[in-house]
C-alpha cells in the first residue's frame, strides 16, 4: 500500500510544500481538477498543457498523481436536470480522455450531495475541542434528519439515479479504453435524505446498484472509511464485500467517533483516537489484496499549526507505522 | 492502572502553554525537558523553579518524567577531575535532592565533557530533507578541547568518584540517574576518552553502580551507530529484563560509529517493528520519545512537524505490536 495525501490547487505553486510531503514519506498525491491550470477558466475543461504542468510540478517533488478528483460543481446542471447538462457531459467526456492520455491511475467522480441544492439552514458541522484542545469536526445531524417534505425543485430519488447513471455511462467506457479506474465517492454525510433532499449513494447496496448499472472492471470506488463508519454499516464487511469484487481503487483513511443511526452525530478524529483501530482497517485492506493509496483525508487543527503540516506529518507517520507493522507481520508469517 | 510502553515528547527547554497543549494533542501524557532554562547561576537548580515546572505539567495533566542533562558547567570539573569538583558535587547533590522533593523522577546524564559532535554539511535525505552526519576522518586533526588528554582510566576514575557520591543521594531522594551514550560512540574526541560507546561500557557502569536508582537513557540512535539493529536488540535483551532502561530515545541512523548520518525513523537500519515487539515481550513499561529528527522544509526550530511524524509512527508501531500480541 502507498501513503497518499490530497493537495489543494494552490500547492501547484508551492514546490517547497510538495517537497515537504516527499520528505515525510508521502508516496502519491490526490488532486482536484481545479489544480490544473486553466481548468476553471475554460469552463471546467482540462487542457493538455495544464495537465502537463501539474504532472511536472508534482513529479519534480518526487511524487506522482494517484487520483484526480472531479468537483461537485462540474455536473451540477446534470444532477438538477437543468440546461447545461449536455455541455457538462461533453466536458466530462473530454476530461476523461485527457486523463486517460496522461495515464493517471484513478479518476474520482462525485455523486450528488444534498448540500449542493443549496437550501441548508447552515453547516451541519462545527469545530470542537478534543485532547489538549486540538480542534476537530463535530457533525450533529439531528435537525437535518428530521423527516420533512422535499424542498420545491430538489431532484427526486429516481431522477438522481437516472442522472447519476448517465454521468457514469459517459465516463466509464472512455476510462476503460485508457485503463483509468473510475472511483465513485459516496455521500458525505452518508444518509438518504438531508433536510428532505434526497441522496442516493449512502450505503453498500447503493454502491452495488451503481456498479450493476454501469458494469466494468474500471468502475469502482473510493472506499471512504470515515463515511462508511458514520453510516453505521460494518467497515470490515464493506472492505471484504467490495475488496473481493476488486472495486476498491482508493481509500480515505479517516477515523471517526460516533455513528449517525445510533448517535445522530459523529466526530472526525485524529487517526489514533477514533472508534476504529486503523491498524485493523489496514489489515483488512491488506487481506483483500489492496495495494493502492491510503489517504488520511481531512485535516484537524493543532496548536500553532496554521498550515496543518504538523497534523499531516503526524498522520503520515502514523500511516507509515501501520504499513511497516503490517509488512513486518506478513514477512514473519504472522498475519495481522 | 499500571502504565505500559508509551510515547512521550521531549528535548525542549522551555515549558510553554503551547508546548503542553501540543504534547497532549499528540496523544501523549509523558514528557521530559532537556537542559531546562532555569536560573542556575549558583550551579544548581532550586526547588521553587523545579516546582514551577512540575506544577505546570500537573495543570495540564502531564507527567514530567525526566530532566535530561544539567548544563555541562554544572559538573565539568567532576568529569575532568578539576579543582571545582567538590563544590560542583555539592551543587549536584542539591539539584538531585530538589528534584526528589518536587517529584521529578529521572535525571538523564552523560559523560561527554566535549559534547555531541557532528560533521558539516548535513546529509541530504529524501525530498531534500537534512539529517546530521558524522565522519570520524574529518575530525582526525581536531585540536584538544581542554588543556590535555584525558585517558579512559582517568575518565572512569572520575566517573566512579561521582557515582559513588551522587548515587546514594539519588537513592534517598527517590531520583533515578539515567546514563546517555556518548554520541558519537567513538573511543575519544577532542583528546577526551569516551567510556559509554560500547556494550561493555554500559555493562560496566550498570554492574559497578547497581541500583534501582541507576539506569540507561537508551538512545536507540547511538546504539544503532554502535552496531545497527543487532546491537540495539542486544542492548534491550541485556537491560530491559533487569529494569535498567529508564527511557528510550527513538531515533535511527544509517552507517557505523565512524561514519553515519541521521535519518527519518522509517528509513533507518533498525527494524523498528521487531524492536517494539521485543520491548513488549521483555516487559518494557516505560516511555520513549522522538529525539533528533531530520530537518524538513519550513519546520520550527524544535521540529514540530518532524516530531509529529515520529510520534505518529511510534503510536502506530505500538498499536501494531499490541494487535499482533493480542491475536
Amino acid at each position: 500500500m502507498l501513503v497518499g495525501t490530497r493537495v489543494s490547487p494552490d500547492w501547484l505553486h508551492r514546490p517547497d510544500d510538495l517537497r515537504f510531503l516527499k520528505q515525510i514519506g508521502v508516496d502519491v498525491v490526490d488532486i482536484t481538477m481545479d489544480f490544473i491550470p486553466g481548468f476553471l477558466e475554460a469552463g471546467m475543461r482540462l487542457s493538455r498543457e495544464g495537465l502537463q504542468q501539474a504532472v511536472d510540478a508534482i513529479g519534480e517533488a518526487g511524487l506522482r498523481i494517484e487520483r484526480i478528483n472531479s468537483l461537485n460543481s462540474q455536473t451540477i446542471d446534470t444532477f438538477l436536470g437543468r440546461e447545461g447538462t449536455e455541455r457538462e457531459l461533453d466536458n466530462v467526456a473530454h476530461n476523461t480522455e485527457l486523463i486517460g492520455e496522461f495515464r493517471l491511475p484513478v479518476l474520482g467522480v462525485q455523486c450528488f450531495q444534498a448540500s449542493q441544492f443549496g437550501h441548508f439552514p447552515g453547516p451541519d458541522y462545527s469545530w470542537v475541542e478534543g485532547r489538549g484542545g486540538y480542534q476537530h469536526l463535530h457533525s450533529d445531524l439531528s435537525d437535518a434528519l428530521v423527516d420533512r417534505p422535499a424542498p420545491e425543485g430538489s431532484p427526486t430519488h429516481d431522477e438522481l439515479w437516472e442522472r447519476t447513471i448517465r454521468i457514469f455511462q459517459t465516463v466509464v467506457p472512455i476510462a476503460e479504453r485508457f485503463k483509468v479506474r473510475v472511483a465513485m465517492h459516496g455521500n458525505d454525510p452518508p444518509v438518504p435524505k438531508l433536510f428532505g433532499i434526497s441522496q442516493i449513494l449512502y450505503d453498500f447496496d447503493c454502491f452495488d446498484r451503481l456498479f450493476a448499472a454501469v458494469p466494468s472492471d474500471y468502475h469502482g470506488m473510493t472506499f471512504c472509511v470515515g463515511t462508511r463508519y458514520e453510516s453505521g454499516q460494518d467497515v470490515f464487511e464493506g472492505i471484504r464485500r467490495f475488496g473481493e469484487q476488486g472495486k476498491i481503487f482508493h481509500v480515505h483513511f479517516r477515523n471517526v467517533h460516533g455513528r449517525i443511526p445510533i448517535d445522530g452525530w459523529y466526530e472526525e478524529r485524529a487517526p489514533d483516537e477514533g472508534d476504529l483501530s486503523m491498524t485493523q482497517v489496514a489489515g483488512a485492506l491488506q487481506d483483500v489484496g489492496y495495494t493502492a493509496a491510503i489517504d488520511y483525508d481531512h485535516i484537524m487543527r493543532l496548536v500553532g499549526d496554521e498550515q496543518g503540516k504538523a497534523y499531516i506529518a503526524f498522520c503520515v507517520g502514523h500511516a507509515r507505522g501501520i504499513l511497516e507493522g503490517l509488512a513486518a507481520g506478513e514477512t514473519r508469517g504472522e498475519g495481522m | 492502572m499500571p502504565l505500559s510502553m508509551r510515547v512521550g515528547l521531549g528535548q525542549f527547554n522551555e515549558l510553554t502553554d503551547e508546548m503542553c497543549q501540543f504534547i497532549k494533542q499528540m496523544g501523549c501524557d509523558d514528557f521530559l525537558m532537556n537542559t531546562p532554562k532555569l536560573p542556575g547561576d549558583e550551579g544548581h537548580w532550586k526547588v521553587d523553579d523545579l516546582a514551577a515546572l512540575k506544577a505546570k505539567a500537573d495543570a495540564y495533566d502531564l507527567r514530567l518524567m525526566a530532566l535530561e542533562n544539567v548544563p555541562i558547567p554544572f559538573y565539568l570539573d567532576i568529569m575532568l577531575g578539576g579543582p571545582e569538583k567538590e563544590a560542583q558535587l555539592a551543587n549536584m547533590i542539591t539539584t538531585v535532592r530538589n528534584m526528589g522533593q518536587v517529584g521529578i523522577p529521572i535525571l538523564g546524564y552523560h559523560w561527554i565533557p566535549v559534547g555531541v559532535w557532528r560533521t558539516q554539511e548535513p546529509e541530504t535525505l529524501r525530498g531534500g530533507a537534512r539529517g546530521t552526519r558524522f565522519d570520524l576522518q574529518a575530525h582526525a586533526e581536531a585540536p584538544l578541547n581542554f588543556d590535555r588528554v584525558y585517558s579512559e582510566q582517568q575518565m572512569w576514575d572520575n566517573y566512579c568518584w561521582y557515582l559513588e557520591r551522587l548515587l546514594p543521594v539519588a537513592e534517598r531522594a527517590g531520583v533515578r540517574l539515567a546514563l546517555h551514550p556518548d554520541d558519537p560512540p567513538v573511543p575519544a574526541l577532542g583528546g577526551v576518552a569516551r567510556l559509554f560507546g560500547t556494550f561493555e561500557g554500559f555493562k560496566k557502569a550498570m554492574d559497578t553502580f547497581d541500583s534501582p536508582n541507576h539506569g540507561l537513557d537508551f538512545c536507540m540512535g547511538c546504539w544503532s551507530e554502535m552496531g545497527g539493529h543487532d546491537n540495539v536488540m542486544r542492548g534491550f535483551d541485556a537491560f530491559v529484563p533487569d529494569g535498567k532502561i529508564a527511557y528510550i530515545h527513538f531515533r535511527d541512523v544509517r552507517g557505523t560509529r565512524e561514519c553515519f548520518h541521521e535519518c527519518f525513523i522509517d528509513e533507518g537500519q533498525v527494524d523498528t517493528y521487531a524492536v517494539v515487539q521485543r520491548l513488549k515481550q521483555l516487559g518494557f513499561d516505560g516511555f520513549m520519545i522522538p529525539d533528533h529528527v531530520p530537518a524538513t522544509v519550513g519546520d520550527s526550530g524544535w521540529h514540530h512537524r518532524g516530531r509529529a511524524h515520529c510520534v505518529g509512527f511510534m503510536q502506530a508501531m505500538i498499536q501494531a505490536v499490541d494487535r499482533q500480541e493480542a491475536a
